[in-house]
């Protein structure tokens, strides 16, 4: 036999051997890091919740995760999640989008203006840009923008410090308001709000689009940072969508929205030597496990799931002994019974606000 | 029946206004004084049917009357009262430590304190439960008079401040908040509605302020408090001791 190009690829290159064969749930040839992370260098994660369990692990692991936004000394650590505190490296909730992810990063170095836009919820006021962060809002348009333009300064110095950026991608479809085009973690009149259709457009984002997102939110991260090196780390949530504003059926639309943030974070990766992509949603999502790693929604991901992503991101980022050492889903904190109506996922203890379309759904028809 | 006092400086006022009107509550039965200074106190909790100093301090030993009363079973007193639970606003004098804790934007922070982290207002409600909850001794009194006391516990809620700090510039919460009256508004309904959580989860019963004292908007008229804004008169004193007095007859 000549030789040719498969005749020297590694091991991992052939399906036999990288998958067949090879260890199961998830072979460890699944994920090979780009660059090693270190302890001290300043972490920060953002993103749609499957996020938190990486934060999470791998401050339990000894990483030096950011918390630009940490919970007041005293608050009990059931509340944390309560109050958006200790999720992400700041108090941004979710953020599902990659547009999302950059407005934000825009509002907080003043490139865009700050929405002055303020939702009611009954006698409390919410934060549009942030929902489920405030259980029952504020007491004032007034407050909801003073803790807005302090989250934004943290938020930019949270940009300006960190080293690495962990950003989970999560969802393609969003809402627009079309006053100002901001795009809003969840649709108005779910959370809070109220939905008004000649104001409010739905978008669902193309791999372009996104790209594009991408790739002008490091250009201008690197410009505010002034030549100071940032990497980024993307993943791809493998939650599947509540709900589908396309008209089509929920499962083709998760499939397709998420195969769009696949295709985008191969080729942000592949262009980019300062970004490396991890596998959390292949882990997941792949029936060549095994092993089923959803709840039985099929829907919410499994402890032994969450456990099997970590333990493949910490062998190859952990400390040298981390393999040794039985990897568990850290749980946040213990949920309150005002969060049951948000998470339906008692096991994983992840705040979703995505999941509130569940609780505010009206009857499928 | 014995009615036991246990209280901070605040029973000083109870104290006094007793010494001067014994009839006020003496006719309902025999009082007692266990009284360690501390607003945050009295530092005490049960064990084996008597009272411990949780914090003992040497430089504010307890007062007792008669002399012989922290020795005495807790169970030979028919009922217990603590005085002056819920401490918050140290006016111009004291460590105002509970309002310190968090900024409420909505109040307009002032100066080095706008830099420190922002809550919400209901945040900074379970900030200040969990503080009485896990910090304030008064109440871990009253979670171990709770396990260990059989007969009833009246709490006298800690006076509101007088109504003369309003015209202090030194007065501290002034020092942190332009809308300082706003923000005293809030620790004054955040003070009351915790005491109320409290009263059902530790089964006592929670006595009113005196209505005289009151003057509507948070404050205790400057006339029944002396010049530190903080501890009351003999009279406000009497005017407790007088609930107290009704309280313990209808049992």
């Amino acid at each position: 036999m000549s030789e040719n190009p498969y005749s020297c690829l590694p091991s991992k290159s052939f399906w036999r051997t990288a998958v067949s064969d090879a260890e199961k749930p998830v072979p460890a040839s699944i994920y090979h890091q780009k660059w090693a992370i270190s302890p001290t260098e300043n972490v920060a994660t953002a993103g749609s919740c499957f996020a938190q369990h990486i934060g999470r692990q791998m401050k339990a692991s000894g990483f030096t995760i950011m918390d630009v936004e940490p919970a007041p000394a005293k608050l009990p650590t059931e509340l944390h999640m309560k109050f958006g505190y200790s999720i992400y490296s700041a108090r941004y909730g979710n953020i599902y989008t990659v547009r999302q992810m950059l407005q934000l990063a825009e509002e907080a170095f003043g490139d865009r203006e700050t929405s002055s836009e303020v939702w009611q919820k009954g006698d409390r006021y919410v934060d549009p840009l942030r929902p489920t962060i405030e259980p029952d809002g504020l007491p004032s348009p007034q407050a909801v923008l003073a803790h807005r333009a302090r989250h934004l300064e943290r938020v930019r110095q949270m940009l300006l410090d960190m080293d690495l950026f962990i950003f989970t991608m999560g969802l393609t479809e969003t809402w627009i308001d079309t006053r100002n085009g901001t795009v809003l973690p969840v649709c108005p009149g779910t959370v809070a709000g109220e939905f008004d259709e000649t104001r409010y457009v739905f978008k669902n984002f193309t791999f372009r689009e996104i790209l594009k997102d991408l790739e002008k939110l490091r250009t201008m991260l690197q410009g505010k940072r002034e030549g100071k090196p940032l990497r980024f780390l993307l993943t791809i949530s493998p939650v599947p969508l509540t709900a589908t504003a396309t008209g089509g059926n929920v499962q083709v639309s998760t499939v397709y929205s998420k195969s769009v943030l696949r295709a985008v974070a191969g080729e942000f990766s592949d262009t980019f030597e300062d970004v490396d992509y991890f596998p959390s949603y292949e882990i997941i999502t792949s029936p060549w496990s095994g092993e089923c790693f959803y709840q039985s929604n099929m829907r919410s991901v499994s402890e032994a799931g969450v456990a099997n992503v970590m333990r493949t991101f910490m062998n190859a980022h952990g400390p040298a002994d981390s393999s040794e050492k039985p990897i568990e889903a850290q749980p946040a904190t213990t949920k309150t019974d005002t969060e049951t109506h948000i998470e339906e996922d008692a096991d994983m203890m992840v705040k979703c606000d995505e999941e509130l379309l569940d609780a505010f759904a009206v009857t499928a028809k | 029946m014995k009615i036991l006092i246990l209280g901070n400086s605040q029973a000083g006022s109870l104290k006094k206004a007793y010494d001067a009107h014994k009839s006020i509550i003496g006719d309902v039965g025999e009082i007692y004084f266990y009284v360690l200074p501390g607003g945050t106190g009295p530092y005490l909790k049960v064990v084996d049917d008597r009272f411990v100093q949780t914090v003992p301090n040497s430089k504010n030993p307890p007062y007792a009357d008669p002399p012989e009363t922290p020795e005495m079973p807790i169970s030979s007193f028919d009922a217990i009262v603590i005085s002056a639970l819920g401490y918050v606003d140290g006016g111009a004098c004291y460590d105002s430590l509970m309002q310190r804790r968090a900024v409420l934007p909505e109040f307009g922070p002032i100066g080095a304190f706008q830099e420190e982290e922002f809550v919400s207002d209901h945040c900074y409600q379970q900030l200040f439960m969990n503080a009485w909850r896990t910090g304030h001794q008064g109440f871990i009194l009253a979670a171990s008079l709770k396990n260990n006391f059989d007969g009833p516990v009246f709490v006298q809620p800690f006076p509101h401040i007088s109504s003369a700090i309003q015209e202090q510039e030194d007065w501290e919460l002034r020092k942190l908040y332009k809308n300082y009256l706003g923000a005293h508004a809030f620790f004054t309904d955040t003070k009351e509605s915790s005491l109320r959580s409290f009263e059902k989860e530790f089964g006592f019963t929670l006595l009113d302020y005196p209505a005289q004292t009151e003057d509507g908007a948070g404050f205790t008229d400057a006339k029944f408090m002396i010049g530190d804004f903080v501890h009351p008169t003999p009279e406000y004193g009497a005017l407790v001791l007088d609930q107290i007095a009704k309280a313990v007859s209808e049992l």
